[in-house]
C-alpha cells in the first residue's frame, strides 16, 4: 500500500463541476500555501499535550492546516498521553517526532496530503486501503455521500455482500449546512487514493482509519476496523470503517 | 476625613512645580496635565521667574484628557523671553475643582544631552495644603563630573527663611539659612554647598539635604536633579512629603534589571544595574532590608519570538488569576548609621536572580519609625546614557494608589503603565485609557500579592479589542491619558513610564488623584436579556460602576465576587455568572454583592475607613429554547431521479431529495440563539413498513453507522442539511439497471444534542416525503 501511494496521487483525475444552486464549489485555490510550504513552517518553541497518538497528529494537522490520512492500530501503546516540547524545529519535524514515539509507523509526504500509517503492523493483503476500485465516480454530492458511495463499493469485498432486497436500499445523509458539493471521477484507484481525493477537494481534510488491536479478520481476510474514540467493534456488514474529519474536529 | 460631598466645589486649589524652562537651546520644559474630572476645568497657568515675576495664561482641560503646555512657546506668547529673565522659574496652576481633579507634572528634557528629569506638582489648596513642612532629598554618585542641583521655590506671598542641613559622612551639618522673597525660586548647587563646608564632592558622593521653612505655614517646595552631561546620566531628586509616610517600608516599581528579556518593555535598551540609595534621617542607626520582586519566568515568556505562537494578549493578560507568581529575592539586612546615606548597587546580586527578567520592583523595609528613611531607586544602563528612575513610594501613602498619567506613542517612544500591589492580598484596579475623547475601560484588572504588572499602551491600542462598551482606543492615537485607582483597601503604587529610545530618555509619571480606593456603586448584569438553547450555556457579566473621589467613573468586572441566583432553576441554573439552560421558558438570573459604598480618608494615620457598605444587585432575563421540531427551509429542496447506471459505479440510481432543515423551538419558531451551534446532530432510521425496501446500509448519518454523535454541528442559524434522503437504490449493483420498488414508511429520529425529534419518512421510487410534505 505504501509503495503505491505516489503513483496514485499523480494519476488522480479530479473533476469539480456542476455546483448545485445551493452551494458553491469548494476549490483548492482558497488555500494559499502548498503542503510543502506548510510543512517547512519554522516553529521556535512548541509544547504539545494530547490524549493519545492520533489525537496528537490531529492537533498538529488542525493547527498548521495539514491534510492527513492516518491509519493506526488501536494498541495500548498508542493510547498513552503525549506530552512533547520542541525548540527551533519545523511542522514536519514535529510530525515526524510524534510518529517516532510509536514503533512501526512511517510518514509519507505526498503532493497534497501527509500519510501516517503502520509499516508492518497490518499486512498489505489485510489492509482494505489497498483495495482497488474500478470506477469511483461522484457527481455533485457532499463529501459524506461520496464517502458512503465509496463504502458501498469497498464493503462487499470486506464482508460478503448482503442480499439486496427487491426494492433496494433507503437511507439518509445529514450534513452540516453549506458543506460544498464535490465531484470525483477516478478509475482503478485504491481505497486510500479515493479517500485522499475526498480530502483534497472537500472540507474533510483528515481521514482516520483505526484497525482493531486483536488482529481479527473479516470472513474475506481483511483486518477489522473499529471506532477511534472508543474502540467499539462493528459488524462485518458495516466494515470497513473510516472517519472523515474537518480540521479542529475530534474523532467521534 | 473626606473633605466634602462631591457636589461641593472648593475654590483656590493651586499646584506648584519648579523647573527650568527653555532657557537655552536644548532644554525643553513641558507641563503635562491630566484631568480626573468628569467635567471640563478652566485653568490659570501662572509662570514665575526666579525673582517671582509672573505671567498668566488661560487654558481649559477636557474631561479625563491630557493637556500639554510647552513653556517656551507660552512664555513667548505672553511677551516674555524664555532665554532671558524667564529661563528658569516655577509654575502654578489655579483652578476650581473637587479633591484632586487635575494632576500635573513638569518634564524637563535635553535630547541633545540625553538628560531628563521630572517634577510632580503639589496640591496647595488654601484649606488643605500638601506642601511639606520639611523637605528631605538625597544625592548620590557625586564626583567624577556629576552635578546635583536643587531648585527651591517659595509658593507664598510672604518672605520665608529656610534652615538648610546637609547630611554626609554620617554627620548632620547646618549651612547658612536662606531667605526667599515672595514667589522667589533659588537654585542650590550641592557641589558648591559642599565646597562651602570645605568638603570635596568626591568625599561625599552620597548624602542628603534637608530644608525647613521657618514659620507655621509650609510654603517651600523643591525638586532636584543629578546630571552628567558627558555621559547623559540624569536622575531626579525627589522630596517626598513626610506627612504621607505612614509605614516603615518603601517601594519602587517596574525597573529594568540586567539585560531585559524579550518580552520586557525595556528589551533592547541595554544592560541595567539598579541602584538603591537609602538615607537615614535619624541620628541613630537603622536596619534596612531590600527585597527584589520579579515576575516568575514562564513558558510563554521564554517562548518569545516563536513564529508559531500568537503574541500575548495585552488585555487578557490583565487577569491577575493568570499571572505567574511573583518571585522574591531577599538581600541580607544591613545597618545604616545615623544621618548616613548609602548607595547599594544590585550588581553583586544579579547572578543570584533568574535573569533575564522583564523588570523588577524593589521593596525597602527599615527598622525606624515611619518616615525616618528616604530612598532613591534608579536603574542605570551600563553606558550611563539611559537612567530609569522609579518613584519611591511609602507603603502607607494611600495617595500612591491612584494616578492620572499622560502617555505618548511614536516610532521611537513607548508608554508603559506599571502597577504594583505592595500587599499580601489580591487587589482590583479600576482603570481607563482616554484618547481623542474615547474612554476605554480596563474592567478585569486584578493584581496578585506583590505583583507588578506592566501594561503596554501601544499593545493595548493596537489590539483593538473592544471593551465592555464596545469602545476601542483610536488606532491612530499617539497621545492620551490613563487613569487608575485601587479598588481594595491595600497599598498599591504605579507609574507610567515613557521611554524615548532614540534619545535615551525615560520619563516617569505618577501620582495621584485620591487617597482611598474607588467607591462601589450600581451593579449591572449584561446582557440584560439572553436567549439560550437548553443544555447550552452563556456567560453573564456583572459590572460595577465605581466612582473615585472626583466622581470619575470606572467600570469594574465583579462577575466572580458576586452572588448569583436563578428565580426558576427548572428553566436555568447559574454559577459564577455562567447560565445553563435547563428547560423551556423564561426566568431571571440575578447577581448581587456587598462592598464599600464610600471610603473615608483619615489624614492622621493615612488609613481609609469604610463609611458604609453598599448592597447592589442586577439581573438578566433568560429565555431558554428547547429543540422541539424541524421544518424544511423554503426554497432549499431539490429532488434528483436517475434510472440507469454503470455497473459498479456509486451513482446513477434512485430518487434523492436534499434540503435544509431548520430547528424549531417549543413555540414553533426558528432557533438562532448562539448555543444552537454547539449542538451536534445525527439520526437513525427505523423502517415501519418495509414493502420490499431495506434500510440495511444507510441507517444513519454516521460513518460508522448506527450511533452518534457524528461530529456534525448545527450552524448558528439553527440549520443543517439533509444531504440526501435516498430511495430505491443509490448504487448500481448489476446489469446497468436500477432496482426499483414500491414504497415504504420509516421513522427518522434526529438527535439535536440531547433532544430527539422524530420525522416520518415515506419513500417511493419517484418521491420522498418528510412528515407528509
Amino acid at each position: 500500500m505504501r509503495n503505491s501511494f505516489l503513483t496514485i496521487t499523480v494519476t488522480l483525475a479530479l473533476v469539480v463541476a456542476h455546483a448545485s444552486w445551493t452551494r458553491a464549489p469548494y476549490r483548492e485555490s482558497q488555500q494559499p500555501l502548498t503542503l510543502a510550504e506548510r510543512l517547512r513552517t519554522p516553529v521556535q518553541s512548541y509544547t504539545l499535550k494530547a490524549g493519545n497518538f492520533p489525537q496528537a497528529l490531529l492537533k498538529i494537522g488542525s493547527q498548521f492546516k495539514i491534510p492527513m490520512g492516518i491509519a493506526w492500530v488501536r494498541m495500548p501503546s498508542a493510547l498513552t498521553k503525549v506530552d512533547l516540547s520542541w525548540k527551533h524545529t519545523t511542522v514536519q519535524g514535529i510530525i515526524q517526532a510524534i510518529v517516532r514515539t510509536q514503533r512501526g509507523y512511517d510518514v509519507e509526504i505526498g503532493e497534497s496530503i501527509v500519510h501516517i500509517a503502520p509499516v508492518n503492523l497490518v499486512p498489505d493483503k489485510e489492509d482494505f486501503l489497498s483495495l482497488r476500485v474500478t470506477n469511483f465516480s461522484v457527481r455533485n454530492e457532499v463529501a459524506e455521500i461520496a464517502s458512503k458511495q465509496l463504502h458501498a463499493l469497498v464493503g462487499p469485498s470486506i464482508a460478503r455482500p448482503k442480499r439486496i432486497l427487491a426494492g433496494g436500499i433507503l437511507g439518509t445523509q445529514l450534513t452540516e449546512a453549506h458543506d460544498p458539493n464535490i465531484s470525483i471521477d477516478l478509475k482503478n484507484v485504491s481505497c486510500e487514493g479515493a479517500l485522499d481525493a475526498i480530502s483534497r477537494i472537500s472540507p474533510f481534510k483528515i481521514w482516520l482509519v483505526t484497525f482493531a488491536p486483536d488482529n481479527s479478520l473479516t470472513p474475506t481476510g481483511f483486518r477489522r476496523t473499529v471506532w477511534a474514540a472508543r474502540g467499539e467493534a462493528f459488524p462485518d456488514a458495516d466494515q470497513p470503517v473510516w472517519e472523515l474529519l474537518k480540521w479542529g474536529r475530534a474523532p467521534y | 476625613v473626606r473633605p466634602a460631598p462631591r457636589s461641593w466645589l472648593a475654590q483656590g486649589f493651586r499646584n506648584h512645580a519648579v523647573a527650568a524652562t527653555n532657557g537655552t537651546p536644548g532644554p525643553q520644559s513641558q507641563l503635562l496635565l491630566v484631568s480626573d474630572s468628569p467635567n471640563p476645568i478652566d485653568l490659570t497657568v501662572v509662570i514665575r521667574n526666579l525673582y517671582g515675576q509672573s505671567l498668566l495664561d488661560s487654558e481649559t482641560i477636557q474631561p479625563q484628557a491630557k493637556l500639554t503646555i510647552d513653556l517656551a512657546s507660552t512664555i513667548i506668547k505672553l511677551g516674555a523671553d524664555p532665554t532671558g529673565t524667564f529661563a528658569e522659574g516655577s509654575v502654578a496652576v489655579d483652578y476650581i475643582g473637587t479633591i484632586m481633579p487635575v494632576v500635573g507634572q513638569m518634564t524637563v528634557t535635553n535630547p541633545a544631552l540625553s538628560l531628563t528629569h521630572e517634577v510632580d506638582m503639589i496640591e496647595n489648596d488654601p484649606g488643605r495644603s500638601d506642601i511639606p513642612p520639611v523637605l528631605n532629598g538625597l544625592w548620590w554618585g557625586l564626583g567624577g563630573g556629576r552635578d546635583a542641583q536643587v531648585m527651591v521655590s517659595n509658593t507664598s506671598m510672604n518672605p520665608v527663611i529656610a534652615d538648610v542641613y546637609l547630611d554626609y559622612q554620617g554627620s548632620h551639618h547646618a549651612v547658612q539659612p536662606i531667605t526667599f522673597v515672595p514667589n522667589e525660586t533659588k537654585v542650590l548647587d550641592i557641589n558648591q554647598m559642599l565646597a562651602g563646608l570645605g568638603v570635596d564632592p568626591a568625599q561625599a558622593p552620597s548624602g542628603g539635604i534637608t530644608i525647613i521653612g521657618q514659620g507655621p505655614q509650609p510654603a517651600l517646595i523643591a525638586s532636584g536633579k543629578i546630571t552628567d552631561p558627558a555621559t547623559g546620566f540624569s536622575s531626579t531628586i525627589d522630596f517626598p512629603d513626610p506627612q504621607l509616610e505612614f509605614a516603615s517600608a518603601l517601594h519602587a516599581s517596574g525597573l529594568p534589571i540586567g539585560t531585559p528579556s524579550k518580552d520586557s518593555p525595556y528589551a533592547g535598551d541595554g544592560t541595567f544595574v539598579p541602584e538603591v540609595v537609602v538615607r537615614n534621617l535619624l541620628g541613630t542607626p537603622q536596619t534596612v532590608t531590600i527585597t527584589v520582586e520579579y515576575p516568575q519566568p514562564s513558558d510563554a515568556s521564554s517562548a518569545a519570538g516563536s513564529s508559531a505562537s500568537a503574541p500575548p494578549d495585552p488585555i487578557s493578560a490583565e487577569d491577575g488569576t493568570h499571572s505567574p507568581p511573583t518571585g522574591e529575592y531577599l538581600i541580607p539586612a544591613f545597618t545604616i548609621p545615623g544621618y548616613a546615606t548609602e548607595d547599594v548597587s544590585l550588581s553583586s546580586v544579579m547572578n543570584d536572580l533568574p535573569l533575564p527578567l522583564p523588570f523588577c520592583s524593589i521593596r525597602i523595609q527599615y527598622s525606624g519609625a515611619h518616615g525616618s528613611m528616604e530612598a532613591s531607586v534608579s536603574s542605570v544602563e551600563q553606558n550611563q546614557d539611559l537612567t530609569v528612575d522609579a518613584k519611591v513610594e511609602n507603603e502607607g501613602n494611600g495617595w500612591a494608589g491612584s494616578g492620572a498619567n499622560p502617555w505618548h506613542l511614536d516610532k521611537n517612544t513607548e508608554s508603559i503603565l506599571f502597577l504594583t500591589n505592595m500587599s499580601d492580598k489580591p487587589v482590583r484596579i479600576g482603570s481607563k485609557v482616554t484618547a481623542h475623547g474615547v474612554h476605554y475601560y480596563l474592567t478585569d484588572l486584578q493584581l496578585n500579592p506583590h505583583e507588578t504588572r506592566a501594561i503596554d499602551i501601544r499593545a493595548l491600542r493596537d489590539a483593538q479589542k473592544p471593551d465592555l462598551n464596545g469602545s476601542k482606543i483610536p488606532p491612530a492615537a499617539t497621545d492620551g491619558s490613563v487613569i487608575w485607582i485601587r479598588g481594595d483597601n491595600v497599598p498599591v503604587e504605579g507609574r507610567l513610564l515613557v521611554i524615548a529610545r532614540r534619545h535615551g530618555l525615560a520619563s516617569s509619571y505618577d501620582c495621584c488623584i485620591c487617597a482611598c480606593g474607588y467607591d462601589y456603586g450600581a451593579l449591572s448584569v449584561t446582557p440584560a436579556s439572553a436567549t439560550i438553547v437548553a443544555s447550552t450555556t452563556t456567560q453573564l457579566t456583572a459590572t460595577v460602576t465605581a466612582h473615585d473621589c472626583n466622581n470619575n467613573v470606572f467600570q469594574v468586572n465583579m462577575t466572580g465576587p458576586s452572588r448569583w441566583s436563578s428565580a426558576n432553576t427548572s428553566v436555568a441554573t447559574v454559577s459564577g455568572g455562567k447560565v445553563t439552560g435547563a428547560g423551556g421558558g423564561s426566568t431571571y438570573v440575578s447577581a448581587s454583592y456587598t462592598a464599600c459604598g464610600q471610603w473615608l480618608y483619615e489624614p492622621t494615620n493615612g488609613g481609609c475607613v469604610c463609611e458604609y457598605n453598599d448592597v447592589a444587585g442586577g439581573s438578566s432575563n433568560i429565555t431558554v429554547l428547547v429543540p422541539t421540531s424541524l421544518a424544511i427551509v423554503a426554497g432549499t429542496s431539490s429532488t434528483t431521479s436517475e434510472s440507469t447506471c454503470s455497473t459498479g459505479s456509486g451513482t446513477g440510481c434512485g430518487v434523492t431529495r436534499s434540503f435544509m432543515y431548520q430547528v424549531l423551538d417549543q413555540n414553533g419558531k426558528a432557533i438562532t440563539a448562539s448555543g444552537i451551534a454547539s449542538l451536534q446532530f445525527w439520526d437513525a432510521i427505523q423502517v415501519t413498513s418495509p414493502n420490499g425496501l431495506d434500510a440495511g446500509s444507510f441507517k444513519t448519518t454516521c460513518s460508522p453507522p448506527n450511533t452518534g454523535p457524528c461530529g456534525f454541528y448545527v450552524n448558528s442559524q439553527g440549520q443543517f442539511h439533509e444531504g440526501g434522503v435516498s430511495s430505491c437504490s443509490t448504487v448500481c449493483y448489476s446489469s446497468g439497471t436500477c432496482i426499483t420498488a414500491g414504497y415504504t414508511n420509516a421513522n427518522q429520529t434526529i438527535h439535536i444534542g440531547p433532544y430527539a425529534i422524530v420525522q416520518h419518512l415515506a419513500y417511493y421510487c419517484n418521491k420522498v416525503s418528510v412528515n407528509g410534505q
